[in-house]
């Protein structure tokens, strides 16, 4: 073993050091699955036309299936905004589960899913 | 072949050193007082000529503070609620009372941003592209200020490695503006010292 070889082996441990150091502070892997839900998001917001609630939510059921098979959690508000679609298109009894999804899912969202369905529920009342 | 080794493993070690540095921390004892779990952002009051500014910038915001921890609002809806009840542009919803977005929202926190620039400016030779935003974090029930912070960028046709990290992981929208737009509010959210602490839904120790 040359002298050239035993210095690089010696240094071995400062690249490690380095890369595990580097590694600490990259952020990890996101907490939740993203997929299209932001595009469908700012679709809905900025293009209705070209957005109706069926094409939104065509894509998050999208992202549902693929978050279900990959065992990914879902982000705060996917349920909620999946329920105002439905509500849109008059599904009334699958938006109020997808707000108590939400609910369940995300607890500091329990004030205004409980107002969302109180407004779904008295609306078809009148 | 020494050199290179020594010199490289070096600057590796500097580099993530850097990266990881936290540069004069301000005081965040307020905000570590108050700990929002929760927070409403608002439709931003839009100071620039494009007319999507807003839109775009609220459906930006979600991502990164959910991914810091929070509980975000689902924007779409929040908007929605907001223009069935009356209040339909921006500047009446950052008008609201604290208590009423608390009682219907339940929220701990509400972020009012304003966009200064946002969209392309022609010079001669080349074109830039500009996004300039503050925010500030607003405790519900006190009505304090927890954060508060800024962004500006302005970017030409180059990219540098921060540019090329944010394309890489956020490839959805390709509109150079959006993309200006995401540096911004990654800028103003993550920056280290300025940045907003993370949430309670943040791992707490890392694998």
């Amino acid at each position: 073993m040359d002298r050239s070889t035993i210095v690089r082996w010696l240094l071995l441990p400062l690249w490690v050091v380095g890369l595990v150091f580097l590694a600490g502070c990259e952020s990890t892997r996101p907490l939740y699955y993203w997929g299209d839900y932001e595009s469908a998001v700012h679709g809905g917001l900025t293009r209705p036309g070209e957005f109706p609630p069926e094409r939104v939510l065509d894509l998050l059921d999208q992202d549902l299936h693929r978050a279900e098979s990959s065992g990914a959690l879902l982000p705060p508000g996917f349920w909620a905004y999946r329920g105002m679609l439905l509500m849109e298109s008059g599904d009334i009894d699958a938006a109020i589960g997808a707000f108590e999804t939400e609910g369940s899912l995300y607890p500091e969202s329990r004030a205004f899913m409980d107002f969302l369905i109180s407004t779904v529920t008295t609306g078809t009342e009148s | 072949m020494k050199s290179f080794h020594l010199v490289g493993s070096v600057l590796l070690i500097l580099l993530a050193a850097a990266g990881c540095s936290t540069v004069a921390p301000r005081d965040m004892s307020l905000f570590f007082e108050h700990q929002p779990m929760s927070v409403l952002v608002l439709p931003p009051i839009n100071h620039s000529s494009d007319v999507d500014a807003s839109y775009d910038m609220l459906a930006m915001c979600t991502q990164p503070l959910c991914e810091l921890g929070y509980y975000v609002y689902p924007v779409a809806v929040v908007d929605r609620v907001m223009k069935e009840n009356g209040v339909t542009i921006p500047d009446e919803m950052h008008g609201l009372p604290l208590d009423k977005l608390g009682d219907v929202f339940g929220a701990d926190a509400v972020l009012y941003m304003v966009i200064e620039r946002y969209g392309s400016k022609y010079l001669v030779f080349a074109s830039q592209v500009e996004v300039a935003v503050r925010a500030s974090l607003v405790d519900v029930r006190t009505g304090q200020t927890l954060w508060d912070g800024s962004a500006h960028r302005v970017e030409s046709g180059s990219s540098g490695l921060i540019e090329a990290l944010v394309e890489q992981v956020l490839n959805q929208l390709t509109d150079q503006v959006h993309q200006v737009g995401r540096m911004a509010v990654a800028e103003l959210f993550y920056s280290g010292p300025t940045g907003i602490p993370v949430g309670h839904r943040f791992p707490k120790t890392e694998p």
